[in-house]
């Protein structure tokens, strides 16, 4: 588990990450969403022990980072797949890497195994793809069969398969209880793989809920009607409570009457009807939503 | 992979993991850097590239000064020392050195990948002992080889009325062990650099600088008061003490050596400083 406690960091008199609190919990996959420069990259290098906070606190099963003696067995990380030098083979990068927490070797290779990249170990990593680059990332993570796992925008340039690989990945590893935070600013991702979410914007702590919850709380579920006499038909509709807009091409959009009560209203007062259809928001809509106030008012909103 | 399904998993590896002690810590950490280090290809790329500098440029030296022994005054030739006209190779030999203790880290700061060395391993000082301890090693055998096989190809070309002097000569041994302790000190002091600058480019430069242009600036300046207590303590002439034979003004190679690895141990402790303060 990874519980942040009004965790901060300022560069200057600028907080990139202020008075964030969470908890990541185990068995599902948590998304760390936010636009570019909300604080999630940051925020991923302070639980990890590279940056320190400037005030506040960030700690890994109950202990600062910088604390724990075998890191690895505990928590695994994919922060830049392309941070490795480009000379080394995969194989030695990974060998270094569990050497450096006394993982036995024969983890390297289950590893490469494990992430499809057991025909190129030998292989200088300045030759891979974004996609190979990623899956050495993984890799790494893995290596300590570690209980906690970050992701820091993993699917950024990658294929469909590649995605869609990753994606599974991070569910069957939340589904084997793992704790998995997966940050990115991709909403549409989020929605397909995280069951939980913590969105920031501004360095701030907009939402910590699930997903579904997320999309209920601002669940304007709007009706959107063409019909041939609007006007007539706004006017009946706000009657009857509705609160409608006019779109300029003639459609209405309805809030407050659902769309059963809608058709029995037109079939009643022989109104002629091109479309009628439920409207639920999207995630993609909520976040907006959330990361728009947070623009707007410079405050959090409450979880 | 062995998988458990409750919602604390006890995953197989986690059984294996070794003892919390400061010696396994230690082991693993050297370990792992050793991986990093053997596999640096311009590592080594730069050490050869200073072994051929090196024989070479004594091989030339030494055959030209053979050649050409009898158009040379008898001044000349009376202050010939085969010793330090085999080693002077060394004034440029240690840039090579010194870049090759900087690549140990600068190439980790310029791919990023130091992040990842420091998330396996947050005691960030024990890495860069570990780094130091290898680098040492690693640079004296280095250097070693390549200041004695220098030297010998240099004397391999001296023979007949041309004074020349073999490895059994203690005054001869010393100055190659002196060469080597040099070049060894060199290394670590580009390694401490590269830790405070962060980047490959900077590190050499200011190698280059501190090592190359400033005792061409300012070694033959008249030697007043002030010459006197500054130049003979730049690097490169503490390092000339260490491996020629002594001249006027010059410090002795015990206080030159030591004044040398002082220098290494205070950049070393700006680094250690930096190092435990600084965003990863």
């Amino acid at each position: 588990m990874i519980e942040a406690r009004e965790l901060t960091k300022r560069y200057g008199h600028k907080a990139a990450v202020s008075g964030l609190d969470f908890r990541v919990e185990p068995g599902r996959v948590t998304g760390f969403l936010g636009p570019n420069g909300a604080g999630k990259s940051t925020t991923m290098r302070m639980i990890l022990g590279l940056d320190l906070p400037s005030s506040g606190s960030v700690t890994v099963n109950g202990r600062r980072y910088q604390g724990m003696v075998w890191p690895l067995y505990e928590i695994g990380a994919l922060l830049d797949a392309r941070a490795v030098h480009p000379g080394r083979s995969a194989y030695n990068h990974l060998h270094s890497l569990a050497a450096a927490n006394g993982i036995p070797r024969s983890r390297v290779d289950v590893v490469l195994e494990q992430v499809g990249l057991t025909a190129v170990a030998r292989k200088r990593v300045g030759g891979f793809s974004l996609g190979m680059s990623q899956r050495l990332g993984i890799a790494g993570a893995l290596l300590g069969d570690p209980g906690i796992l970050l992701f820091d925008e993993p699917v950024n340039g990658l294929d469909p398969d590649g995605i869609l690989w990753i994606r599974t990945l991070m569910r069957s590893l939340a589904a084997e209880g793992r704790t998995v935070l997966v940050s990115s600013h991709l909403m549409s991702e989020m929605a397909l793989t995280a069951d939980h979410l913590l969105v920031i914007g501004e360095g701030r702590l907009l939402a910590d809920m699930s997903l579904d919850e997320l999309i209920a709380r601002d669940a304007t579920d709007r009706v959107e009607v063409r019909a041939v006499d609007h006007h007539r038909l706004a006017g009946e509709l706000r009657t009857l409570g509705g609160e409608v807009t006019l779109e300029p091409d003639g459609t209405l959009l309805v809030v407050g009457v659902d769309s059963a009560t809608i058709g029995e209203l037109a079939a009643a007062q022989g109104h002629v009807l091109h479309q009628l259809r439920d409207v639920t928001s999207s995630l993609e809509e909520a976040y907006f939503r959330l990361t728009e106030d947070s623009v707007v008012y410079r405050a959090p909103v409450p979880a | 992979m062995p998988i458990g399904t409750t919602d604390t998993p006890m995953p197989a590896a986690q059984a294996q993991r070794p003892p919390v002690t400061p010696l396994s810590r230690g082991r693993a950490v050297l370990a792992s850097e050793w991986i990093k280090l053997r596999s640096l290809r311009s590592l080594w790329t730069t050490a050869l590239a200073g072994f051929g500098f090196s024989v070479g440029l004594s091989f030339l030296v030494c055959s030209s000064f053979q050649s050409r022994w009898h158009t040379l005054g008898a001044q000349a030739q009376a202050h010939f020392h085969p010793i330090d006209i085999s080693l002077g190779f060394l004034q440029i030999t240690s840039l090579f050195f010194g870049a090759l203790g900087a690549l140990v880290v600068t190439t980790e700061y310029g791919t990023g990948e130091i992040r990842g060395t420091f998330v396996a391993t947050p005691q960030r000082p024990l890495v860069l002992a570990a780094k130091a301890l290898l680098l040492g090693l690693l640079g004296f055998g280095l250097a070693l080889v390549t200041v004695s096989a220098a030297f010998l190809l240099g004397q391999s070309r001296l023979s007949g009325a041309v004074p020349h002097a073999s490895l059994a000569d203690p005054r001869a041994a010393g100055a190659v062990l002196g060469g080597a302790l040099y070049l060894t000190l060199t290394a670590l002091l580009g390694l401490f650099l590269g830790v405070l600058v962060r980047s490959t480019a900077i590190a050499i430069s200011a190698l280059f600088g501190v090592f190359t242009v400033l005792p061409v600036l300012v070694n033959n300046l008249p030697k007043g008061l002030v010459w006197r207590h500054t130049v003979p303590y730049l690097p490169s002439n503490l390092g000339f003490s260490l491996w020629h034979s002594h001249i006027e003004f010059l410090v002795r190679p015990m206080p030159a050596g030591s004044t040398l690895a002082l220098y290494v141990i205070v950049t070393a402790g700006a680094g250690l400083a930096l190092l435990r303060t600084r965003d990863g």
